[in-house]
Protein backbone atom coordinates (compact mmCIF):
# COMPACT_ATOMS: atom_id res chain seq x y z
CA UNK A 1 0.00 0.00 0.00
CA UNK A 2 2.53 2.16 1.28
CA UNK A 3 4.59 2.15 -2.33
CA UNK A 4 1.03 2.51 -4.12
CA UNK A 5 0.29 5.56 -2.45
CA UNK A 6 3.98 7.55 -3.43
CA UNK A 7 3.57 5.85 -6.41
CA UNK A 8 0.67 8.21 -6.63
CA UNK A 9 2.05 10.86 -5.47
CA UNK A 10 4.47 11.18 -7.49
CA UNK A 11 2.44 11.16 -10.25
CA UNK A 12 -0.26 13.36 -9.14
CA UNK A 13 3.06 15.91 -7.87
CA UNK A 14 4.27 15.15 -12.15
CA UNK A 15 0.89 15.72 -13.17
CA UNK A 16 0.38 18.91 -11.49
CA UNK A 17 4.06 20.22 -12.22
CA UNK A 18 3.11 19.90 -16.20
CA UNK A 19 0.08 21.00 -15.73
CA UNK A 20 0.93 24.50 -13.39
CA UNK A 21 3.80 25.22 -16.03
CA UNK A 22 3.45 24.05 -19.69
CA UNK A 23 5.77 26.48 -21.03
CA UNK A 24 8.47 26.91 -18.28
CA UNK A 25 12.08 27.60 -19.08
CA UNK A 26 14.06 24.79 -19.37
CA UNK A 27 17.18 25.32 -17.51
CA UNK A 28 18.98 22.27 -17.37
CA UNK A 29 22.34 24.39 -16.57
CA UNK A 30 24.72 26.18 -18.80
CA UNK A 31 27.49 23.78 -20.49
CA UNK A 32 30.45 23.07 -18.39
CA UNK A 33 34.71 22.50 -18.96
CA UNK A 34 33.93 24.36 -22.43
CA UNK A 35 37.63 23.97 -24.03
CA UNK A 36 38.66 26.11 -27.14
CA UNK A 37 41.73 24.79 -28.86
CA UNK A 38 43.14 26.46 -32.05
CA UNK A 39 44.00 24.01 -34.58
CA UNK A 40 46.29 25.73 -37.16
CA UNK A 41 45.87 29.56 -38.49
CA UNK A 42 42.07 29.11 -39.76
CA UNK A 43 40.23 26.34 -37.38
CA UNK A 44 39.06 26.49 -33.50
CA UNK A 45 38.53 22.95 -31.92
CA UNK A 46 35.60 23.69 -29.01
CA UNK A 47 34.90 21.14 -26.70
CA UNK A 48 32.24 20.54 -23.80
CA UNK A 49 30.69 18.56 -21.22
CA UNK A 50 27.59 16.85 -22.51
CA UNK A 51 24.33 18.37 -21.10
CA UNK A 52 21.62 16.10 -19.88
CA UNK A 53 18.01 16.24 -21.49
CA UNK A 54 19.64 18.60 -24.08
CA UNK A 55 18.49 18.41 -27.64
CA UNK A 56 21.64 20.06 -29.08
CA UNK A 57 23.85 23.33 -28.92
CA UNK A 58 24.23 26.65 -29.57
CA UNK A 59 28.04 28.03 -30.28
CA UNK A 60 29.05 31.58 -29.96
CA UNK A 61 31.83 33.02 -31.24
CA UNK A 62 32.40 37.14 -29.92
CA UNK A 63 29.01 36.96 -28.95
CA UNK A 64 27.23 35.90 -32.29
CA UNK A 65 25.62 32.24 -32.55
CA UNK A 66 27.63 30.56 -35.36
CA UNK A 67 26.58 27.24 -34.98
CA UNK A 68 23.91 24.59 -33.85
CA UNK A 69 25.40 21.03 -33.07
CA UNK A 70 23.50 18.17 -31.93
CA UNK A 71 27.21 16.97 -30.30
CA UNK A 72 29.32 18.15 -28.03
CA UNK A 73 32.13 19.59 -29.79
CA UNK A 74 32.37 21.51 -32.66
CA UNK A 75 34.70 22.93 -35.24
CA UNK A 76 34.93 26.40 -36.56
CA UNK A 77 36.48 26.67 -39.63
CA UNK A 78 37.08 29.50 -41.80
CA UNK A 79 38.70 32.06 -39.03
CA UNK A 80 41.67 34.20 -39.63
CA UNK A 81 45.24 33.59 -38.52
CA UNK A 82 46.75 35.10 -35.13
CA UNK A 83 43.40 36.16 -33.93
CA UNK A 84 42.18 35.61 -30.50
CA UNK A 85 37.88 34.73 -30.33
CA UNK A 86 36.00 34.31 -27.32
CA UNK A 87 33.39 31.60 -27.71
CA UNK A 88 30.71 30.00 -25.55
CA UNK A 89 27.82 27.48 -26.18
CA UNK A 90 24.47 26.93 -24.25
CA UNK A 91 22.34 23.85 -24.70
CA UNK A 92 18.60 23.97 -25.97
CA UNK A 93 16.25 20.83 -26.03
CA UNK A 94 13.91 19.60 -27.99
CA UNK A 95 10.93 22.40 -27.24
CA UNK A 96 13.95 24.54 -28.69
CA UNK A 97 14.29 25.89 -25.26
CA UNK A 98 17.62 27.51 -24.55
CA UNK A 99 19.83 27.19 -21.38
CA UNK A 100 22.74 29.67 -19.80
CA UNK A 101 25.23 30.35 -21.84
CA UNK A 102 28.73 28.80 -20.73
CA UNK A 103 31.43 30.73 -19.24
CA UNK A 104 33.62 32.00 -22.40
CA UNK A 105 36.35 30.67 -23.34
CA UNK A 106 39.11 32.63 -25.26
CA UNK A 107 41.71 30.86 -27.71
CA UNK A 108 44.27 32.76 -30.17
CA UNK A 109 44.29 30.81 -33.77
CA UNK A 110 47.99 30.50 -34.99
CA UNK A 111 50.31 33.37 -36.87
CA UNK A 112 50.84 32.75 -39.92
CA UNK A 113 54.55 31.45 -40.60
CA UNK A 114 56.18 32.36 -44.15
CA UNK A 115 58.50 30.53 -45.83
CA UNK A 116 61.94 30.01 -45.24
CA UNK A 117 64.83 32.21 -46.85
CA UNK A 118 65.79 30.43 -50.38
CA UNK A 119 69.57 28.89 -49.43
CA UNK A 120 72.56 28.16 -51.41
CA UNK A 121 71.81 30.81 -54.14
CA UNK A 122 74.34 30.39 -56.81
CA UNK A 123 74.61 33.03 -59.85
CA UNK A 124 76.68 31.25 -63.15
CA UNK A 125 77.81 33.42 -65.93
CA UNK A 126 77.31 31.58 -69.66
CA UNK A 127 77.77 34.26 -71.61
CA UNK A 128 78.19 38.03 -72.35
CA UNK A 129 74.74 38.92 -71.60
CA UNK A 130 72.92 35.76 -69.81
CA UNK A 131 73.59 35.13 -65.57
CA UNK A 132 71.56 31.62 -64.54
CA UNK A 133 70.76 31.32 -60.91
CA UNK A 134 69.74 28.30 -58.86
CA UNK A 135 68.85 27.94 -55.40
CA UNK A 136 67.68 25.63 -52.96
CA UNK A 137 64.10 25.28 -52.60
CA UNK A 138 62.44 26.94 -49.61
CA UNK A 139 59.46 25.43 -47.51
CA UNK A 140 56.61 26.81 -45.72
CA UNK A 141 53.16 25.78 -43.81
CA UNK A 142 51.31 27.67 -46.73
CA UNK A 143 53.86 26.02 -49.31
CA UNK A 144 55.35 28.33 -51.79
CA UNK A 145 54.07 29.54 -54.63
CA UNK A 146 56.99 31.64 -56.24
CA UNK A 147 60.40 32.96 -55.75
CA UNK A 148 61.14 37.02 -56.51
CA UNK A 149 64.11 37.44 -58.14
CA UNK A 150 66.03 40.67 -57.67
CA UNK A 151 69.23 42.19 -59.79
CA UNK A 152 71.16 44.68 -57.65
CA UNK A 153 67.83 45.15 -55.81
CA UNK A 154 65.81 45.75 -58.10
CA UNK A 155 63.25 42.65 -58.57
CA UNK A 156 63.24 41.54 -62.37
CA UNK A 157 61.42 38.56 -62.12
CA UNK A 158 59.11 35.66 -60.72
CA UNK A 159 59.72 32.24 -61.16
CA UNK A 160 57.62 29.42 -59.52
CA UNK A 161 61.29 26.69 -60.29
CA UNK A 162 64.46 27.45 -58.00
CA UNK A 163 66.10 28.98 -61.15
CA UNK A 164 66.15 31.71 -63.49
CA UNK A 165 68.00 32.83 -66.32
CA UNK A 166 68.75 36.41 -66.28
CA UNK A 167 69.43 37.93 -70.22
CA UNK A 168 69.86 41.08 -71.99
CA UNK A 169 72.60 41.56 -70.06
CA UNK A 170 75.78 43.90 -70.36
CA UNK A 171 79.20 42.37 -71.30
CA UNK A 172 81.49 42.18 -68.49
CA UNK A 173 79.63 43.50 -65.80
CA UNK A 174 79.04 42.52 -62.31
CA UNK A 175 75.46 41.77 -61.31
CA UNK A 176 74.21 40.70 -57.65
CA UNK A 177 71.29 38.74 -56.90
CA UNK A 178 69.18 37.67 -54.19
CA UNK A 179 65.65 35.65 -54.04
CA UNK A 180 62.65 35.99 -51.56
CA UNK A 181 60.09 32.99 -51.23
CA UNK A 182 56.02 33.91 -51.91
CA UNK A 183 53.78 31.51 -50.09
CA UNK A 184 49.90 31.01 -51.01
CA UNK A 185 49.12 33.61 -48.26
CA UNK A 186 51.16 36.49 -50.10
CA UNK A 187 53.58 36.04 -47.27
CA UNK A 188 57.36 36.59 -48.17
CA UNK A 189 60.43 35.09 -46.85
CA UNK A 190 63.54 37.16 -45.94
CA UNK A 191 65.77 37.91 -48.82
CA UNK A 192 68.63 35.50 -49.46
CA UNK A 193 72.41 36.18 -48.84
CA UNK A 194 73.35 37.72 -52.22
CA UNK A 195 75.43 35.73 -55.00
CA UNK A 196 77.04 37.91 -57.72
CA UNK A 197 78.05 36.65 -61.12
CA UNK A 198 80.17 39.11 -63.84
CA UNK A 199 78.76 38.33 -67.41
CA UNK A 200 81.75 37.02 -69.82
CA UNK A 201 83.57 39.55 -71.99
CA UNK A 202 82.08 39.66 -75.80
CA UNK A 203 84.40 37.76 -78.22
CA UNK A 204 86.60 40.15 -80.09
CA UNK A 205 88.70 40.36 -83.40
CA UNK A 206 91.83 38.11 -83.40
CA UNK A 207 94.87 39.60 -82.42
CA UNK A 208 97.40 41.26 -84.40
CA UNK A 209 99.76 38.84 -86.40
CA UNK A 210 103.73 39.20 -86.75
CA UNK A 211 104.21 41.26 -84.05
CA UNK A 212 107.78 42.91 -84.82
CA UNK A 213 110.51 44.88 -83.09
CA UNK A 214 111.28 47.23 -85.87
CA UNK A 215 114.06 49.05 -84.06
CA UNK A 216 115.14 50.26 -80.71
CA UNK A 217 116.59 53.15 -79.62
CA UNK A 218 118.17 53.94 -76.11
CA UNK A 219 114.98 55.29 -75.34
CA UNK A 220 112.52 54.28 -78.05
CA UNK A 221 111.34 50.95 -79.32
CA UNK A 222 109.20 51.16 -82.52
CA UNK A 223 107.05 48.09 -83.03
CA UNK A 224 105.39 46.43 -86.24
CA UNK A 225 102.68 44.12 -86.91
CA UNK A 226 99.93 43.10 -89.06
CA UNK A 227 96.12 42.88 -89.24
CA UNK A 228 94.71 39.94 -88.65
CA UNK A 229 93.69 37.81 -91.71
CA UNK A 230 90.19 36.89 -92.51
CA UNK A 231 89.07 37.19 -89.30
CA UNK A 232 85.52 38.62 -91.06
CA UNK A 233 85.73 41.55 -87.96
CA UNK A 234 85.67 45.79 -88.59
CA UNK A 235 89.03 46.00 -87.47
CA UNK A 236 89.26 49.74 -86.17
CA UNK A 237 92.73 49.76 -84.34
CA UNK A 238 94.86 48.33 -82.06
CA UNK A 239 95.45 48.77 -78.22
CA UNK A 240 99.55 48.47 -76.99
CA UNK A 241 100.69 47.47 -74.35
CA UNK A 242 103.84 47.15 -72.59
CA UNK A 243 104.85 44.98 -69.39
CA UNK A 244 101.05 44.16 -69.18
CA UNK A 245 99.89 48.21 -69.64
CA UNK A 246 98.23 50.08 -71.53
CA UNK A 247 100.34 52.45 -73.64
CA UNK A 248 98.26 53.10 -76.34
CA UNK A 249 96.03 52.68 -79.51
CA UNK A 250 96.80 53.41 -83.01
CA UNK A 251 94.88 52.98 -86.51
CA UNK A 252 98.16 52.37 -87.54
CA UNK A 253 100.11 48.63 -87.29
CA UNK A 254 103.35 50.55 -86.09
CA UNK A 255 103.81 52.27 -82.86
CA UNK A 256 106.83 53.79 -81.51
CA UNK A 257 106.94 53.90 -77.90
CA UNK A 258 109.18 56.70 -76.11
CA UNK A 259 110.26 57.87 -73.18
CA UNK A 260 112.03 54.21 -72.15
CA UNK A 261 114.82 53.57 -70.35
CA UNK A 262 118.19 52.97 -71.90
CA UNK A 263 119.81 49.59 -71.70
CA UNK A 264 116.08 47.79 -70.31
CA UNK A 265 113.98 45.00 -71.70
CA UNK A 266 110.36 45.99 -72.14
CA UNK A 267 107.60 43.35 -73.40
CA UNK A 268 105.32 44.32 -75.50
CA UNK A 269 101.99 42.84 -76.74
CA UNK A 270 99.28 44.37 -78.72
CA UNK A 271 95.40 43.38 -79.95
CA UNK A 272 93.00 44.31 -81.87
CA UNK A 273 89.78 46.45 -81.46
CA UNK A 274 86.75 46.39 -83.91
CA UNK A 275 84.01 48.42 -84.82
CA UNK A 276 81.66 47.57 -81.58
CA UNK A 277 84.78 48.95 -79.47
CA UNK A 278 85.37 45.09 -78.55
CA UNK A 279 88.68 44.27 -78.06
CA UNK A 280 90.05 40.83 -78.60
CA UNK A 281 92.93 38.90 -77.12
CA UNK A 282 96.49 39.43 -76.78
CA UNK A 283 99.08 38.98 -79.15
CA UNK A 284 102.33 36.59 -78.04
CA UNK A 285 104.61 39.09 -76.36
CA UNK A 286 107.73 40.51 -77.95
CA UNK A 287 110.71 42.07 -75.99
CA UNK A 288 112.61 45.08 -77.07
CA UNK A 289 115.99 46.08 -75.49
CA UNK A 290 116.86 49.66 -75.92
CA UNK A 291 119.50 50.67 -77.29
CA UNK A 292 122.94 52.27 -74.88
CA UNK A 293 122.81 55.82 -75.10
CA UNK A 294 125.73 57.72 -76.28
CA UNK A 295 128.01 58.83 -73.87
CA UNK A 296 127.86 62.68 -72.64
CA UNK A 297 130.09 62.56 -69.97
CA UNK A 298 133.92 63.58 -70.68
CA UNK A 299 136.77 62.02 -69.43
CA UNK A 300 138.26 63.26 -65.80
CA UNK A 301 141.13 65.66 -66.97
CA UNK A 302 144.80 64.47 -67.05
CA UNK A 303 146.65 64.95 -64.18
CA UNK A 304 150.56 65.35 -63.16
CA UNK A 305 151.50 67.68 -66.02
CA UNK A 306 155.12 67.85 -65.79
CA UNK A 307 157.99 69.09 -68.16
CA UNK A 308 160.66 66.46 -68.88
CA UNK A 309 163.88 66.48 -70.53
CA UNK A 310 163.92 65.65 -74.47
CA UNK B 1 118.70 63.41 -81.10
CA UNK B 2 121.88 63.65 -78.48
CA UNK B 3 123.54 67.02 -77.76
CA UNK B 4 126.64 67.17 -75.67
CA UNK B 5 125.92 68.73 -72.16
CA UNK B 6 129.05 69.55 -71.76
CA UNK B 7 130.45 72.63 -73.31
CA UNK B 8 133.29 74.93 -72.04
CA UNK B 9 136.18 77.03 -73.55
CA UNK B 10 139.44 75.33 -72.78
CA UNK B 11 140.78 78.83 -71.74
CA UNK B 12 144.34 79.40 -69.68
CA UNK B 13 143.80 81.94 -67.25
CA UNK B 14 146.17 81.56 -64.59
CA UNK B 15 148.15 83.97 -62.84
CA UNK B 16 151.78 85.05 -62.66
CA UNK B 17 153.85 82.36 -64.01
CA UNK B 18 157.07 81.33 -61.66
CA UNK B 19 159.49 82.03 -63.64
CA UNK B 20 161.66 78.49 -63.90
CA UNK B 21 164.69 79.15 -65.34
CA UNK B 22 166.58 77.19 -67.64
CA UNK B 23 165.66 73.96 -67.48
CA UNK B 24 167.43 70.80 -68.54
CA UNK B 25 164.09 70.28 -71.07
CA UNK B 26 164.04 73.11 -72.91
CA UNK B 27 166.59 73.15 -75.42
CA UNK B 28 167.41 75.44 -78.55
CA UNK B 29 166.06 73.74 -81.85
CA UNK B 30 168.80 74.97 -83.53
CA UNK B 31 172.29 73.50 -83.51
CA UNK B 32 174.72 73.97 -80.81
CA UNK B 33 172.23 74.19 -78.20
CA UNK B 34 174.51 74.86 -74.79
CA UNK B 35 174.79 78.64 -77.16
CA UNK B 36 173.16 80.96 -75.15
CA UNK B 37 170.28 82.58 -76.76
CA UNK B 38 169.56 84.96 -79.65
CA UNK B 39 166.89 86.63 -81.26
CA UNK B 40 165.15 84.43 -83.84
CA UNK B 41 166.30 81.19 -81.83
CA UNK B 42 163.55 78.72 -81.00
CA UNK B 43 163.30 76.30 -78.82
CA UNK B 44 161.23 72.97 -77.90
CA UNK B 45 160.08 71.81 -74.60
CA UNK B 46 158.68 67.95 -73.81
CA UNK B 47 155.79 67.41 -71.62
CA UNK B 48 154.82 64.58 -69.65
CA UNK B 49 151.32 63.56 -67.98
CA UNK B 50 149.00 61.10 -66.11
CA UNK B 51 146.19 60.01 -68.31
CA UNK B 52 142.91 60.45 -66.63
CA UNK B 53 141.46 56.51 -65.54
CA UNK B 54 138.18 57.75 -64.58
CA UNK B 55 135.69 60.36 -66.31
CA UNK B 56 134.18 63.11 -64.79
CA UNK B 57 131.93 61.54 -62.45
CA UNK B 58 134.08 59.07 -61.93
CA UNK B 59 132.83 56.00 -63.68
CA UNK B 60 135.94 53.66 -65.33
CA UNK B 61 137.22 55.61 -68.40
CA UNK B 62 137.22 53.10 -71.38
CA UNK B 63 137.14 55.12 -74.16
CA UNK B 64 140.07 57.18 -74.18
CA UNK B 65 140.89 58.23 -77.34
CA UNK B 66 143.53 60.98 -77.08
CA UNK B 67 145.31 64.66 -75.70
CA UNK B 68 145.30 68.24 -76.81
CA UNK B 69 147.74 70.47 -75.85
CA UNK B 70 147.49 73.74 -74.93
CA UNK B 71 149.57 76.68 -74.42
CA UNK B 72 150.19 81.12 -74.62
CA UNK B 73 152.46 83.08 -73.52
CA UNK B 74 151.77 84.46 -69.99
CA UNK B 75 150.76 87.52 -71.23
CA UNK B 76 148.91 86.68 -74.44
CA UNK B 77 145.05 87.07 -73.49
CA UNK B 78 143.05 84.22 -72.49
CA UNK B 79 141.44 82.11 -75.39
CA UNK B 80 144.33 82.93 -77.55
CA UNK B 81 146.17 79.43 -76.61
CA UNK B 82 147.52 77.22 -79.64
CA UNK B 83 145.65 73.66 -79.89
CA UNK B 84 147.74 70.90 -80.48
CA UNK B 85 145.66 67.30 -81.46
CA UNK B 86 147.73 64.26 -79.68
CA UNK B 87 147.56 61.04 -80.09
CA UNK B 88 146.99 58.74 -76.76
CA UNK B 89 150.37 59.00 -75.58
CA UNK B 90 150.79 60.79 -72.48
CA UNK B 91 154.19 62.64 -73.60
CA UNK B 92 154.86 65.26 -76.10
CA UNK B 93 157.25 67.63 -77.56
CA UNK B 94 156.57 71.15 -78.81
CA UNK B 95 159.20 72.86 -80.78
CA UNK B 96 159.58 76.36 -82.21
CA UNK B 97 158.58 78.28 -79.77
CA UNK B 98 160.50 81.57 -79.52
CA UNK B 99 161.44 82.21 -75.86
CA UNK B 100 159.52 83.07 -73.57
CA UNK B 101 157.16 82.42 -70.43
CA UNK B 102 154.60 80.11 -71.81
CA UNK B 103 151.35 78.21 -69.60
CA UNK B 104 150.69 74.62 -70.77
CA UNK B 105 147.53 72.82 -70.10
CA UNK B 106 146.72 68.94 -71.26
CA UNK B 107 142.83 67.71 -71.77
CA UNK B 108 142.01 64.23 -72.53
CA UNK B 109 139.39 63.42 -75.02
CA UNK B 110 137.06 60.09 -75.46
CA UNK B 111 136.00 58.49 -78.69
CA UNK B 112 132.99 60.50 -78.89
CA UNK B 113 135.30 63.64 -78.60
CA UNK B 114 133.60 64.88 -75.12
CA UNK B 115 136.80 66.86 -73.68
CA UNK B 116 137.33 67.01 -69.97
CA UNK B 117 138.17 70.16 -68.86
CA UNK B 118 141.87 70.99 -68.81
CA UNK B 119 144.51 69.83 -66.42
CA UNK B 120 146.26 72.28 -64.16
CA UNK B 121 148.27 74.75 -66.21
CA UNK B 122 151.80 74.29 -65.99
CA UNK B 123 154.29 77.19 -66.91
CA UNK B 124 156.93 77.17 -68.95
CA UNK B 125 160.04 78.65 -69.45
CA UNK B 126 161.76 78.50 -73.12
CA UNK B 127 165.08 79.80 -73.39
CA UNK B 128 167.44 82.45 -71.95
Amino acid sequence: MRSVRYTFAALLLLTAGTLAQPHAAFDPGKPKELEATADGPYAVDLDWKRVRGSEGYYVYRDGDRVAETAGSDYRDEGLQPGTTYEYRVSAFDDDGDEGDLSDPVKVTTDALLGPTTPTDLVATAVSPYRIDLEWSPSEGEAGVAFYLVFRDGTEVASETGTSYQDSNLTPETTYEYRVAAVDSNDMESALSEPASATTLAEPGPPPPEGLTVADTWPTQVNLTWNPPAGSGFVITGYNVYREGSFVGFVVATTFTDTGLSPETTYRYAVSTVDDRGVEGEWSDEVSATTGVPPDVIPPASPTGLRQVES
Amino acid sequence: MWRRRYTKTNALSLGAVVALGLTAGCAPDGPGNEIPTHPGDTYSVTLEWDAPTTDAVGRPLEDLSGYRLYHRRVDADAGSETMIELGSETRATVSGLPAGDYLFAVTALDTLGNESELSDPLPVQAGQ
